[in-house]
């Protein structure tokens, strides 16, 4: 997962939060600030057993939930890679 | 501009990013680089985080975090740029309760039936109402007569706290100088030294006639200050200052050499001590200092792109 966006306090931790809303793990992460832009790099797991949801639903939720904290949230499945 | 890195080590859990940057979200700090890893069970994570606009005092927000650390399980180390940067050389332990799982004192007077005479002399000196010098040289009178037998006993029964034995063997690798800086007895101090590979080890010594104590010590590690002087003592030896050193205890008698050295970490401290570490560990084993200090993978990458900022 990759989201961008006009840095402001609050960003790290309303990713991490929603991630973790939808159960997922951080595996890696790497954020800077460039300027004034917030970039944000993550490997993240979502195990099926704690996950109810199709692949499609999380790619959707997470998008959805980074547009309203101003990021863009672009999400690549590992397999597809 | 004055900033703050934050490291947490521990078992890999969901929330951990999350919890430390909403307490940053909170008191308005704003990260400006994180990296994190997990490293199989082990999650590490470094932030460089801007305090300039914080809404809250920098003591509290450390002490906040530090809170959210222990509640995490991860141990957790609060510190300014420069002293992260700064290469550590040695590190410094306490004995009783950091590098091993005992209080060798209360022991000793468990055996001898004057636990409770014992106990009570703590208490007072844990509550500053008498001077370590006097609590020590107290309660070691309480132990006359003792046969050296039983201190041999009691030192069959040593247990190294967890991680204790790998973390020296790491350190000596990294080229760290190792030593250990105790209040209490050489009788145990050596030994533990001597079986980790520890350089210098700094002790008091038990005075001994006819194969029994006497009730009375020599050496001078009395205090919180003359631990300080030990530390500065070998420092001096090496040719390193105090800001290469790293220092790891847990009680009052720690807390000027904890907040002198480069880096100090508290290993499950007294509550005293747990507000003033920069650097505290209250469940993980003593191995996550390497993550505070080490060269791994994380730590390395962070440093790379602070070296880079200055650059630019």
């Amino acid at each position: 997962m990759i989201a961008v966006g006009k840095d402001k306090p609050g960003l790290v931790a309303g990713v991490t939060t929603m991630i973790s809303k939808l159960k997922g793990n951080i595996e890696e992460m790497d954020q800077v600030v460039l300027r004034d832009v917030f970039v944000m790099s993550l490997l993240i797991k979502f195990l099926d057993s704690e996950n109810l949801r199709e692949p499609e639903e999380l790619k959707e939720a997470l998008i959805s939930q980074g547009e309203k904290i101003g990021l863009k949230v672009h999400i690549y499945p590992l397999k597809d890679l | 501009m004055k900033n703050l890195i934050i490291t947490t080590v521990g078992r890999d859990r969901p929330g951990i990013v999350a919890g430390i940057s909403d307490i940053l979200y909170q008191c308005n700090a704003n990260i400006l680089k994180t990296r994190a890893s997990a490293l199989g069970e082990i999650f590490v994570m470094v932030m460089v985080v801007d305090v300039s606009k914080i809404n809250t005092n920098l003591k509290d927000l450390i002490l906040k975090l530090k809170e959210k650390g222990v509640e995490l399980g991860s141990g957790i180390s609060v510190e300014d740029e420069e002293t992260y940067k700064k290469k550590k050389k040695l590190v410094a332990f306490d004995l009783d309760g950091t590098l091993i799982s005992m209080e060798t004192l209360d022991e000793l007077a468990k055996i001898w039936g004057v636990e409770g005479k014992v106990k009570e002399i703590t208490k007072m000196a844990m509550e500053g109402k008498i001077g370590f010098k006097e609590a020590l040289t107290k309660r070691v009178s309480f132990l006359k007569g003792l046969p050296v037998e039983e201190l041999e006993k009691l030192r069959e029964k040593i247990r190294l706290t967890p991680g204790a034995q790998d973390l020296i063997k790491e350190l000596k690798k990294a080229g760290f100088i190792t030593a250990i800086i105790t209040g209490g007895f050489d009788y145990f101090a050596k030994y533990v030294g001597d079986k980790l590979g520890v350089d210098y080890v700094y002790a008091n010594k038990l005075v001994v006639k006819k194969g029994k104590l006497t009730g009375k010590f020599t050496g001078n590690i009395v205090s919180p200050k003359a631990k300080l002087e030990a530390l500065m003592e070998i420092a001096k030896k090496e040719g390193i200052s105090l800001s290469e050193c790293v220092a790891v205890g847990d009680g009052a008698n720690d807390i000027f050499i904890l907040k002198s050295s480069g880096l100090g970490i508290g290993y499950k401290p007294k509550k005293l001590v747990k507000r003033k570490v920069n650097a505290l560990i209250d469940s993980e084993d003593l191995r996550t200092i390497m993550a505070f200090i080490g060269n791994g993978h994380v730590r390395r990458d962070v440093i790379k792109k602070l070296e880079r900022k200055r650059l630019e």
